[in-house]
Formats: structure tokens, sequence, C-alpha cells
């Protein structure tokens, strides 16, 4: 010991130094934080992969509940005069914004406006960045092309998130730069015209970029990315709620038509989409993840991170299956009800009625038990599209599922076509007619490309092929989360939910449906900006009636 | 041993040296509590001649007949006695508690004594802790000292309560104060310690105490000294309790037969319903008569009924002699929780040596190792407002049915009426607590060393190197039949470890000197340097087959989750120096400046610069005070500090990217996004704090009352700030704004009765405090936030305190008259003129009052315009009162403690108030609700029949109010007066113990929680669910509280 501690005394100063300079030795360095989990921004984009990692989160964010797995797919399309949700309580925002009792602070709100906003603001950040990348100008060809791909993608998902902000908010905040201190968050709203603008120019420069070839995966291409912008140049053409609560559309809304009629000639020139001769299989498949390339022109993809029920699709669970009991097929809820006076517009003969509704609930032995109809149990059908019967892995896909939302097939762009050609040229011309035909032959079971008198439609006018088309949609694309919009952008949400509250009315005088009794309008057309957005940000203001 | 031995020899032959000229004196040495003290040292004033006590305290020395005897012990006060021909002296030492000597710690080492101080700075000792059979010394802490708040967030075993100092100015996600234990700073409180070897407690409340503890200091500095030991004989001591606890309160729910009227009412809208309860139940007509007199189950004493046990032992052996002492312990501490299933245990093994190699350097190392477990589920497991454990137990169906035994409700899997059958939330709690197994180990080893070394008469070094490594292993399990798997994807685990190293090192130089008599100089500089490392490693499995082993053997499962890992780092440097003058005893100045940098900050903002300042005066020093007789000690202490606040998550400020993936083709790929907003413009949040101290002594101490006046402001908070969505981002990590706290603060002790044989001491504390948010950045007047949903039901408010609950104001209900009523489609409409309510409402709906609108007037519509303040978490005051007895051998203590004037916010009968998912159980309060139905059973529409029924309710209607949106109804008041704690005990007398060997014996009994007096209909007032401190005062899901006794003894050989 004593050797020890002697010479710390004879050198006691050079001992203390040593121990205070020791940790300074490196200070300045030491205080510099080293992230070890964590990619840092200021380096990031140095390689391909890094911006094809960045590209893929644009996707991410609207691969969740909060977004197309089940609020803003499932969701904001109830209730309709296809479906309602089941229940009614004041408890649960999924039934009060479907019931038209949302108000601005209903959570789920919030929920899907910060999810698309947050898919936008990761947009941004490629947009901005893939060009700064040395490799964007002195890459390799290959690069190039590869860069200029992500690019279009992060283009093309922030006019779709624009688009659905718009759609169902009207004039929202508007912002094309990545988020970063100083800026100022507390925008005011923009007009939704200039925001359609963007949208627009968006899509079309990604599309310029976009492959051409059909995609292997749920990556976005140049005619999936033309389709989704044909829906929305007839979004922002057809009606929609002003500020003060008038529908309007704007006084151009025909250039809207020929901008959507362009995109879908360009599509359909190339000939590349056909669909699936079998209207059930396409489900079917989507059930299986079998991916449709030349039906689906753009789906969200999903998967259930094992042991998690948020990390998949309600579709298939909670939504788009009927009631089925724990047994040979994992439970579901059965949330999303079919409406009887839907079901009994379907002409007989149309396969889509027995394959989209459900009028049976499937026992734990498998058998489909009926919903009597003079019992009131044909209150409680419910969509069957995405039953379990179909799944093939039901039992692990428990709570969600992997299920794709699909958000454009081609059946649907068909139906576009059939509706910006009648109305460009004030009635149905034969392209419109062979769109509309092909969709409705597939339904009754026939060959596509062939005629037939006994299904297809001719000889109708202006208003009445409007109808056709207006009807032939809802059969052709029911539960797949386009029956709201379409009616708003008609300006015939109201009248519809009061005609079907009559049609209820007429099967039975305490038929539940409540939507057509809370529905307002010049209010319902539109969401109401949510309270927590309100409170921070007091330039946004609020929709009417809220 | 060699050198005890040698050391009782010389003592002994020095005693017969002087056997020959002196008399023989023999005595007993007792404490203030009449037990006796071993080790006392007595002495002949004015000699080298002295012994120490015996275990039993007794004495025996030779003196000179004329002598004076002086007695003392560490922590005493010196007693002097002249012989005046006696020949026995039973000497008492008074606890140095009392008096102005008592030592306080200041940080660093430097220890004061109270008379010198200058900040304010409150003492709670190791023996009253001891008092309080509580797992973690800071609980024990509560009402004891004035401005320091201690909420336990509720009765959960193993829970860290959180200390509040000051009304805590800070608003960051944590504004724990930072704790040092025997000099090394702690980042994760104090569960390690073990409260039965605590020494004293010291509270650093002024920033000039704490700004010695710079970028940490903002929340105030809990010094906690544990056990000292004290140089003698080899000693054994054992202290032990046994405890029992049980529940004092259940929420009221519905009994079975308002529950059954209930579902029937819901019922009644639909015939499928209806059909559907009555085969159930029976038909309305046989409901009273089935239920009425049916018990039905309680849920709650099903699962919080029984009674706990709670168990500790000690064992420590201590010793050694001047030059080397040592002390060893093991405890065990035991806490079952009254929730079935739920417990905790800590192990504690302790070493440390004190070595004094020369008269100039000594060595004192500590390693400390502790392990606790904790077992069970949270009340608030399952996670959100519908499915966390307490709401599904206040929910769940209190009978079965007409004809099945309620019996069976009890193993229910899941209820056959569950609504929504693909994700049911109703399962029998009892069945849920026994398939989701829960584990949570943290440990903590604890190696330190200190190297103390005078280099001459008036300057030494200090040297720390202080090592810690820990953990905490979380591990989870969910059986096929736990409502949690059933919800999701079956049976799943996963086990989550995580390690903290925490390395602290320290360098000080202190130099004093005292010039010309009358000029006392300290002075210490210092470098400390922490540096702290925490990686996770996660494994988790499903798809379990029936029979498996759980957690112990994740690789069972049949899918593999993804493993996480993840690791972080943050160091901080800092330089710092002290400087205490006194002139005469009588001036007193104490300064210190501290820099610290940190790597949590932005580039620019790395260093902050924490000065500090303060003055005493000790007024009793000054010769007019000479003929105050009454005034034993006047002292007047102003101060001002800088002190700051770092516990913000690490990264904040840089811009970083988190991981996710996206699946193409069914493959999940990785994809990055920014997940946070990054604030590269971060800096140090600041607490400037100014204080005013009185300490008056009156008639030789007997009374003595320290006042405190205290202006903090915490400038540059930083708190994870609500930012428009617009931005792509929720919140960001910001320096919001500035807030004061201000307060005043008393405590009294007096010592009422002291004789020989009976004692009375009174200790007093209350604390009055008020916060107001002074700004919160350009152009932002206020701030609103969510507490326990995502709805903003709090607000921060420029001009307002923090914690202002905010929401509606209830305007009673919708009543018939306020609408027109259509007979045909049997609809009531809202008539013109009438308030708008944003949703449906029918009669019988709660009416908001109309309060605002867009232009700044009521509108006619109820919505977001319509909030107010609703409620003030704030309490008035806080405080605590103490009774300390003893008489000959007994001892007795009875504590109070007490809160006023603060609201709750009771978000259990919130989340409970929306009655329409089927057959759900709520609160009694909604027995008396509006209704539709008559006594027959009969619905009733027309609208004069249904005013006549429900003329006067003040309740809604089942369906009649939401759940979300926070109103005035639900704030409740929160002020109690608790009986915390009455402790008895005895010690044994010396003649009954010297018989078998025992120096010393005490018993007793404690009994804990016995009743407190408030208001609150729900658990316990004491309750504060919610980590933020911007939301404090919210009850969800809380764990009852319970009353506990124990019995203990320590025992000494």
């Amino acid at each position: 010991m004593k050797n020890f501690i002697n010479p710390i005394q004879k050198h006691f100063w050079l001992t203390v130094a040593f121990f205070i300079t020791m940790p300074l030795v490196s200070c300045k360095k030491s205080l510099q934080p080293k992230p070890y989990s964590l990619f840092t921004t200021s380096n990031y984009f140095a390689d391909e992969s890094e911006a094809y990692a960045a590209t893929l989160g644009v996707y991410d964010a609207m691969s969740s509940q909060n977004a197309y797995g089940a609020y803003l797919s499932f969701i904001t399309d109830n209730d309709t005069d296809i479906s309602q949700t089941s229940g009614i309580d004041l408890v649960t925002d999924y039934r009060v914004i479907c019931h038209y009792q949302g108000t601005a602070q209903t959570p789920g709100f919030y929920t899907m406006w910060s999810a698309l906003y947050a898919g936008i603001d990761r947009a941004n950040l490629v947009i901005q960045q893939i060009p700064e990348m040395a490799l964007y100008t002195s890459g390799t060809a290959s690069q190039k092309t590869d860069l200029n791909r992500m690019l279009g993608e992060a283009k093309f998902l922030r006019g779709f998130y624009y688009s659905e902000l718009v759609r169902l908010w009207g004039d929202v905040p508007f912002k094309l730069t990545p988020s970063q201190t100083g800026d100022d968050f507390k925008l005011p709203r923009t007009n939704r015209y200039t925001i359609y603008t963007q949208i627009i120019k968006d899509m079309q420069d990604a599309a310029a970029v976009l492959p051409t070839a059909l995609p292997a995966d749920e990556r976005i291409c140049k005619w999936g990315a033309e389709a989704i912008l044909a829906r929305v140049a007839l979004n922002a053409g057809g009606y929609s709620e002003s500020q003060t609560g008038q529908m309007t559309r704007p006084a151009n809304y025909l250039d809207y038509y020929k901008l959507a009629q362009t995109e879908i000639n360009d599509i359909m020139a190339q000939n590349l989409y056909k669909l699936n001769p079998s209207y059930a299989q396409v489900f079917k498949n989507q059930c299986q993840g079998v991916l449709e390339p030349t039906e689906s022109m753009f789906e969200v993809a999903f998967f259930n991170a094992a042991g998690s029920a948020s990390g998949g699709n309600w579709l298939g669970v909670i939504y788009g299956s009927p009631l089925t009991a724990a047994g040979i097929y994992a439970v579901t809820n059965g949330r999303e009800l079919a409406l009887r006076p839907f079901w009994q517009t379907f002409a007989t003969g149309d396969l889509r009625r027995d394959f989209s509704i459900a009028t049976y609930t499937v026992s734990a032995t498998g058998a489909q038990v009926p919903l009597v109809i003079n019992t009131r149990s044909d209150e409680t059908w419910t969509s069957a599209k995405w039953a379990r019967q179909y799944q093939v892995n039901d039992i692990l896909e428990r709570a969600s599922t992997n299920i794709n939302t699909v958000i454009m097939r081609y059946s649907d762009l068909l139906l576009l076509r059939a509706e910006v050609e009648n109305e460009l040229n004030g009635g149905p011309d034969q392209l419109a007619y062979d769109a509309i035909n092909m969709v409705r032959r597939r339904a009754y079971g026939q060959p596509v490309a062939t005629a037939d008198p006994a299904v297809d439609l001719a000889g109708l006018n202006y208003a009445s092929f409007f109808t056709a088309v207006q009807n032939e949609r809802a059969w052709e694309l029911c539960f797949e989360g386009e029956r709201r919009s379409d009616l708003i952008r008609w300006n015939i949400l109201g009248p519809t939910l009061l005609a079907t509250k009559q049609a209820t009315l007429a099967i039975r005088s305490n038929f539940n449906y409540t939507a057509s009794t809370n529905y307002v309008e010049g209010k319902s057309e539109l969401y109401p900006i949510p309270v927590n957005e309100r409170d921070i940000n007091p330039n946004i203001g609020q929709n009417n009636g809220y | 041993m060699k050198k005890i031995i040698l050391i009782l020899f010389l003592l002994t032959v020095v005693n017969v040296l002087y056997a020959q000229s002196v008399i023989t004196i023999k005595g007993i040495v007792r404490g203030g509590d009449d037990k006796p003290i071993p080790g006392a040292t007595i002495r002949e004033k004015g000699t080298t001649n002295g012994t120490v006590s015996a275990n039993d305290g007794s004495y025996q020395i030779k003196v000179q007949p004329n002598a004076t005897i002086s007695f003392s012990f560490i922590g005493t006060q010196a007693v002097e006695e002249k012989l005046n021909g006696r020949t026995a002296i039973y000497a008492k030492l008074l606890d140095a508690k009392s008096s102005l000597d008592e030592v306080v710690i200041t940080g660093y080492g430097q220890k004061v004594k109270r008379k010198d101080l200058t900040g304010a700075i409150s003492s709670v000792s190791g023996s009253e802790i001891a008092k309080v059979p509580v797992q973690n010394v800071a609980e024990a802490l509560e009402g004891r000292l004035a401005g320091v708040q201690v909420t336990t967030s509720d009765g959960t075993p193993g829970s860290t309560p959180s200390i509040v100092i000051r009304g805590g100015t800070s608003i960051t996600q944590s504004n724990q104060p930072l704790y040092v234990v025997d000099g090394v700073p702690q980042t994760d409180g104090l569960s390690f310690l073990d409260p039965m070897d605590i020494e004293s407690v010291d509270v650093l409340k002024d920033a000039s105490a704490t700004a010695i503890y710079g970028a940490r200091g903002a929340n105030g500095v809990i010094l906690v000294t544990t056990k000292q030991i004290k140089p003698g004989q080899i000693r054994i001591n054992y202290d032990g309790y046994v405890g029992a606890k049980k529940v004092t309160r259940d929420i009221p729910l519905l009994n079975p037969y308002q529950y059954t009227v209930l579902q029937y009412e819901k019922a009644l809208t639909t015939p499928a319903l209806l059909s559907a309860f009555t085969s159930v139940y029976g038909s309305f007509d046989s409901l009273q008569q089935r239920y009425g007199n049916r018990p039905g189950i309680n849920w709650q004493q099903e699962v919080f009924g029984q009674t706990a046990i709670s168990q500790y032992n000690k064992v420590s052996i201590s010793g050694g002699d001047k030059g080397s002492t040592f002390n060893i312990f093991y405890s065990r501490n035991y806490d079952q929780g009254v929730m079935v299933g739920s417990g905790s245990t800590v192990n504690i093994g302790k070493i440390m040596m004190n070595h004094k190699i020369n008269d100039k350097l000594s060595l004192n190392a500590i390693v400390n190792y502790s392990n606790q477990e904790i077992t069970g589920l949270s009340t608030q497991t399952g996670g959100n407002a519908r499915l966390s454990l307490l709401q599904t137990l206040l929910q769940t169906r209190p009978v079965a049915g007409a004809n099945v035994s309620d019996a069976t409700l009890l193993t229910e899997v899941t209820d056959p009426l569950d609504p929504n059958p693909g994700s049911p939330a109703f399962q029998s709690p009892l069945v849920t607590i026994a398939n989701e197994p829960r584990q949570n180990i943290i440990q903590s080893l604890n190696a330190s060393g200190t190297l103390q070394y005078t280099i001459n008469s008036h300057l030494s070094y200090r040297g720390l190197i202080s090592y810690t490594t820990g953990g905490n292993v979380d591990k989870e399990f969910n059986t096929a039949s736990s409502i949690l798997a059933i919800r999701s994807d079956g049976a799943y685990g996963s086990i989550n470890d995580n390690t903290v190293r925490h390395v602290d090192y320290s360098n000080t130089l202190s130099y004093n000197n005292v010039f010309k008599q009358d000029h006392k100089l300290d002075v210490t500089v210092g470098q400390e340097y922490i540096y702290d490392y925490d990686d996770a490693v996660t494994a988790s499995a499903s798809g379990f087959p029936a029979d498996n082993l759980g957690w112990n053997s994740l690789q069972q499962g049949t899918v593999a989750g993804f493993p996480t890992s993840s690791a972080e780092d943050d160091k901080v440097i800092s330089f710092f120096g002290r400087a205490n003058y006194s002139y005469k005893d009588k001036y007193l100045l104490t300064t210190s400046l501290r820099a610290d940098g940190s790597s949590k900050f932005g580039s620019d903002n790395l260093w902050g610069y924490f000065p500090s300042a303060a003055v005493a005066w000790r007024i009793i020093q000054e010769k007019f005070m000479e003929n105050v007789p009454l005034i034993s000690d006047l002292k007047l202490r102003v101060s001002y500090g800088e002190a700051g606040n770092n516990r913000i998550p690490n990264y904040a400020a840089l811009g970083v990217l988190t991981t996710g993936s996206y699946p193409l083709n069914n493959q999940p790929v990785t994809t990055t996004y920014q997940n946070t907003l990054a604030n590269p413009t971060l800096k140090w949040e600041t607490v400037q704090s100014r204080n005013i101290g009185l300490d008056l002594g009156l008639l030789k101490q007997r009374i003595t009352l320290t006042t405190e006046y205290y202006d903090n402001r915490s400038k540059d908070l930083l708190y994870n700030s609500p930012i428009p969505a617009s931005s792509g981002f929720t919140t960001q990590l910001q320096n919001i704004g500035t807030t004061s706290s201000k307060g005043l603060e008393f405590t009294l002790n007096t010592i009422n009765v002291r004789t020989t044989n009976f004692n009375w001491r009174t200790n007093f504390n209350i604390a009055f405090n008020s916060t107001k948010v002074l700004s919160l950045g350009p152009g932002q007047t206020s701030l609103l936030i969510p507490s326990y949903t995502t709805s903003n039901d709090y607000i921060l408010q420029v001009g307002k305190p923090v914690g202002i609950m905010y929401g509606y104001v209830s305007n009673g209900l919708y009543q018939v008259s306020d609408f027109n009523y259509n007979p045909t489609t049997n609809v009531y409409t809202l008539k013109p003129g009438v308030v708008q309510s944003g949703t449906t409402v029918q009669p019988g709906s709660i009416k908001f009052k109309d309060i605002s609108g867009p232009n700044g007037v009521p509108d006619g519509i109820i919505n977001d315009y319509d909030r107010t303040d609703i409620g003030n978490a704030n309490p008035k005051f806080t405080g605590g009162i103490n009774n300390t007895f003893s008489y000959k051998g007994f001892d007795l203590s009875i504590f109070l403690n007490f809160t006023y004037g603060n609201s709750i916010y009771n978000a259990n009968l919130l989340n409970n108030s929306n009655l329409s998912l089927g057959y759900q159980n709520t609160f009694a309060y909604f027995a008396n609700r509006w209704t539709t139905i008559n006594s027959q059973g009969q619905l009733i529409t027309s609208p004069v029949e249904l005013a006549a029924l429900n003329k006067g309710k003040t309740i809604p209607a089942y369906n009649g109010v939401s759940s979300v949106l926070a109103y005035n109804n639900v704030i409740e008041n929160g002020s109690f007066l608790r009986v915390n704690n009455v402790s008895l005990g005895y010690t044994l007398p010396q003649k009954w113990l010297s018989r078998i060997k025992i120096a010393s014996a005490r018993i007793y009994v404690t009994g804990y929680n016995l009743y407190v007096f408030d208001s609150y209909s729900g658990f316990d007032p004491e309750v504060s669910t919610l980590s933020n401190p911007l939301t404090p005062g919210v009850d969800f899901s809380a764990y009852p509280r319970a009353r506990s006794f124990v019995a203990g003894v320590n025992v000494s050989f």
C-alpha cells in the first residue's frame, strides 16, 4: 500500500492535473452527439439506396389504419345509399363520423388529417433532396433514371395526398417545402383550385418520369398516376362545398373533364390494362396477396407485422367481411353494413350482388347462416367482397390483414371514361358505351370484348346515360371507398340519403338508418377542421356549420 | 480485529494507571428517545482521559473527584456535567436535530451547520423515514418538507412517486428533481435505496443552493446521505417488519338491478336487442324480483379485495476502528399488491468501507446492488380509454343472467354478450390477470470510490468516480385466452431488455481559512464529467401452440417478431466553483458559478452558465440582540440563482430519420422518414430563483420557525409542444416560454414538553404556491394540450396557472320543452332559438353553456369556442404535521398531511359516462339518470309524460353525453386531510435485554394511510396518473390505495 500511496502524495498536483484533464482531451469532440440507432438528415440522401428508403417512406405514410387501412378508405366512405356503419353511439369516432355526427373534436378527423400531412412532408423532403444529390446530375444513366422515378413517385404521392385533403376538407393549408424550424406553421388555408393546379402539375411531372411498363409490385407507374389524375380532375370539376356552405362547381369545370379525357385516352391507347374475366376473382386475388397489374392501377400495400393488431389492414376483418364466428375461420366484426335497398337495385343476373353483399353470417363450422328478411336481420347484412373464406392466412391475419387497399381499378377508369365522354359530348358516344358495357358484361359473366344485347346499354340520352353511370359505379365499386365522394361531386349526397331513408322506411318503419337525420346540407359535404389544429393555428378558420 | 483488541487493551491500561488517585463514576448514556447509546464518548474535561460507552450504553470512568465530565456522540448535542459529589451520572444526549449545529449537506461534499446556511434547504432524518413502511424512499418524504410535493401516481406496487419542489416551474417531460446519493448524481430516482438505510435527506429548494448542479438543478436537488458508520465494536443489527394492507374504498357502480334496468332501456330501441335482453335477463316485470337482492359480482372486490402482505428483513453488520470502518447489509422488502397477482420485491445488498490510510489520505468505497422485481398487471394495462384493465373492471357486467350463476362470469374468457365479437372488449378481469403475466426486473449495481487528500491545513482534494450499470428487463406474455391475444393475432410475448450505464467522475479542490479571526473563507472549485449510455434489445414472438412456456421459450412461437435494438448516449462536461465567506459568523456570503456542456443541445447552445449568490445575516449575533433572551436565533437570508434543465430526449436538436417498413409484393422493405422535427435552436431551460428566508428561534430553540418566500422564473421552457399538423408533425420539442412560481413556506418545530421521562415535539409545515404562465413565445397567448385521450382538455394561458383543466360547462339538460315533437316519426327536433349542439340531441342530452362563438359572442351553437377553464389542479396549500411523544421506553408519532383547494379531473367518470355500448356497467352516479321508461318498463314517447317522468333530473340520459369532451361535472374537489401514519414503539428495558446478550431492541407498530378526510368520489384524492407535468390531477385508471398496518422490530446485538 505504501508503495502506491507515496507516489500519489509526492506527485499530488500531477495526479490531480491528470484526472482533471483526462475528460477534456476530447472535450469538443465528446459533446458531439452520436445517434447510434438513427440516420441523420444532414448526411442522408448520399446514395441511391438512401433515396429509395426515403421514397418508400412516403408510401409508408398511407399504410396504416389511420390512413388507408380503415379511416381514409372505409370510414370516409360511410354512410351512403350502399352501406352504413353498424351501431349508434357518441363514443367511437368510426361511428360518429360515418353517421354525420362528427364534430371538430372527433379525434378521427385529426388522425386522418395528420396522416396525410405527414405523407406530404415526407414527399416534400424527397422532392427537395433528390435533385440536390450528386448522383442526380453526375450518376450513371440508370442511376439517373432510378432517381427520377423516385422523384416522380414522391411528386405523385404529394399530389395524391393533397387531393385527399381537398376532397375531404376543401381549402386547406398548403406547403411544398419540407418543414423546418423557423418556418411559419400557422398557415391560413389555400383555395382548393390553387391546390388542384399544383396537384395536376405534380401528377403530370410524375407521369413524365414514371416507368411505362406495368409494375411488378405496388409502386406507382405512369398509367396509374394518370388514372388517379383523371379521378382527381373529376373531383375538381365536380361539386364541392364552399367555405360558406354552398355546393358549387367551378365555371371552367369542363376543362377538368377535358384533362381527365386526355389522361384516360393516353392510358387506353397503350392497351395494357384489361378486366379480369371474373369479377369475384379480382377480390379473391386481393385477399390472397396476388397482385393484378392489369386490373389494379394503384394500391396501398399492407403488411401485418407479427403479433401486432396495428400493422395491417382492417379490410377483411372489421370491414368488407361478413360477420364470422371464430371456428374454421377467424372471427370478424362486420362493422360495415350493406343496405337492403341497395341490394334490391341489382338487376337479375348481375353476379356482383351476391358476391358483394352477405345476406348471411358465417358460423363456427364455416356454414352460411341466412339473415332472414322478415326478422329485421336484413338490417345486419354486410359487405362480403373480402370475406374470410377467400383469405388464405386468415388465422394468422386475425386482427388485421395483409390485404392491399386498391385505390384505382381498371373498371373504375372505364366508368370514368363513360362519364367524361357523356359529359363532354352532351351524351354517350361509342367510347362511352364501350367502356360501360365492358364493365357490365363481366358483371353478368359474359366475355368482356363481345357485344351482348342482353347486357349492353344502348339508346340513352345524356341524362339517362349519366344515371346509368351513377348506378353502375355503385354496383361495380361498392364498398371500395368511392361512393360518398361520387355523391358529393355529383351534388346528390343529401337527396340520396333521403331517398335511402325513404326506401328503408318502405321496408320497415323502424329500419335503423340515421344518416339522413343527421345530415345537414352545406355542412356534411366537408369535414370540420380538427380542433387540435384550430387550437394551435388561429389562422385556419372552420368549415361551414361546425 | 487485532487493532480493536489492541485499542481496548490500551484503554484498559490507561484506566488502570489512573485508578490510584481517582474515583469511579458509573452510569448509562441514553438518547432523546431513551434508547441507550453505545459508543458515546465520555471524557474528563481538560484531560485526555476518556472512555466509550458499552453496548447497553453503560460506562465506567475513573476521574478526579472535582471533575467535569463531557458526554458526546455523533449527531447529538454534547452534554457536560459537574460531578458535585455524585458517583453516578445518567446522561441524556438529545439529537442535534433541534439544534443550530445540525449538519446540512449542500452539495459536492460540503457540510454546513444549519446556522451558517444561506440557501433554502429542508431536511428530514432517516429515523422519520424509517417509520413509513414503503419501498421507495421518496414516498416517505410525503408531507414532511415544506414546498416538497410528493405524489405517488397511484398505489401500484413498485411505482415511483413523483416529487415536485416548489410547484415545479419546469414543464418538461420530467420535472423530477435531481437526486444525489452520497455525492453521486442519479439518473433514475431513488428506487435502488433501502428506506431503512437513510441517515438524512436534504432538499435544496432555491437556485442559490442548486446552481452548483448547473444544468440539472432547475427542478431542485435532493441529497440523500446513507447511514454513516460509527466507529466502535462490531455490531449486528436486525430490522424487520410484517404488515398487511387492504383497500378502503370502492368506486360505487350500478347494482345488479339498476344495471339490468339500464340494459333494458337500451334494448328497447330495437326489437332484436330487446329479445336478446329478455332471453338473457328475463322480462322487465321480473327484474326487481330476480336482481333486487342478488349480490352479483363486485369486480373491485374480486380484484382488489384481498389482504396483501408485506415483509421486510434487513441484517447488517458494521463496525471498525478509527482508521477503518465498514458497513455491510442485506435487505429484502416484499410488498404484495392489493390487486390479485401483483407485487414488488426489492433485494438490496451494500458494502461500504472507509479507510484512513494516514492523517492526510482517506478512501471511501461503496458498492450497492439492488434488484427489484415487479410482477403483475397494472390497472392501466390494455392501453386506451376503453380497454385499460381498470376501465373493463368498472364496465364488466355484474350479473350473468336469469338462469345463469353469476360465478360463471368469473371465469369467462370472452363475454358471450360482447357487442363486438370480432374484437371483444370484455373478459373476466380475473381471467385477464391470470393470462397476462408481466415481470419487470430493475437492477442497479453501483460502485463508487472517493479519495480525500488533505494537502495542508487549508487545502484538500476530493476525487470521486462512480460507475453504475443496471437495467430494466420487461417480460410480457399474453396467453391465447388473454383479451389482448384475442383482440390481436393470438398468444404473443416479448422481452425488452434495457441496459443503462452511467459514469460520473468529479474532482474538487477545497480551500478554507480564517483570516484575522473574523474572516472565514471557504472556496471549492471542481470539474465533473458525466456519461450515460443506454441500449435496448427486444425479442418477440407470436403464434404459440396452446401448450407453451411463455416468455421463457419465445422460440416456441411460430411467428417471430422483428427484433429491435437501439442505443443512445449523452454527455455532460462541467466546471464549477463556489465560495463561502463569513464575517464574525454574522454576515455570510455564498456565490457559485457552474458551466455545463451537454450533448443534447444544438451546437450553438452546447454550453450553459449558471451563477448564484446568497447572503445571510445572523441578526442574533448582533450586540442589540443580547438583551432579547426570548430569541435564541434570528437569521435573514436573501439569494438569487440560476439553474438549468436538460431532461429532454437525446438527439432532439438533430434531424434524425426513423426507420419503418413498407411491403412490396408482401415483403417488407425498409423505409426512412423524419419522425420528429429537428430543432437546432434548442437550448437550456433556465430557472431563475429568488429566495428570502427568515430563521427564527425562540426560548433556547424550543420553538423554531423558518419562513421562506420565493419567486422563481423558468425561461425557455423545454416542451414537446403541439404544432400544426399541416407541417407534417404534430409536436416539436421547443423552448416555448416563461412561467413563474411564487410561494411562501413555513416550517415550525416546537418542543412542547421536555422532561426526563416525557417529551412531546411537533413539526409543522405548510406551503403556499402559485404558478403563472408569463409568456408562450411570440404571438401566442395560449396552448391547448391533451391529457388521457387525444382531446385537448388542459390549457396553458398567459397570466394563468399551469394545470388548468379546459372544457365545457354544463347548463342542465335539454328538456322536452326545447323540442318540437313529431308524433308520426317519433322525432324530437330542436326549436329555433335553443342552443344547438354539434351533434343531434334528444331530450335528456346534456346541454352546455353557449359561452362564445367565432365573433367572440355566443352564437347559439356549441362548438370549440364554448370551452373554458373548468378546474385548477394546483392546491392553494399543502403541508403536514407530525407529533412525536416519548415516555420512558415508549415513543409515539402521529403524522398527518393535507392538501387544499385543488381540482381532480375524474376521467374514470367521464370515460364511463356514455352508456351506449351493450351490456356494460357504469357508475352508480347514473342510477338516477334521465330515462325514457316508466316504472312499468314502458317506452314513453309522449312529450307530456316524458317531461313529467324526468322532472328535476340532472343526470343525462344513457346516450345523452359524450365520453370524450371534458366538462365541469367531472371536475371534483381534491382537498384532503390524511392520517398518514401513526407509529407506536417501545424500547425494551436494558435490564431485560442484558440477560439475553442483546444490546438494544425496539418493537413498534405502525398504521399507514389510516384515514382520509375528503369529498372525492374516486379511490383516493391524491392522484395524478399522467406523467406530463402540464396535465396534473387526472384520475384515469389509477391503482387504488390501501390502508396498511405493520409490526416490526429493530434489534442490535
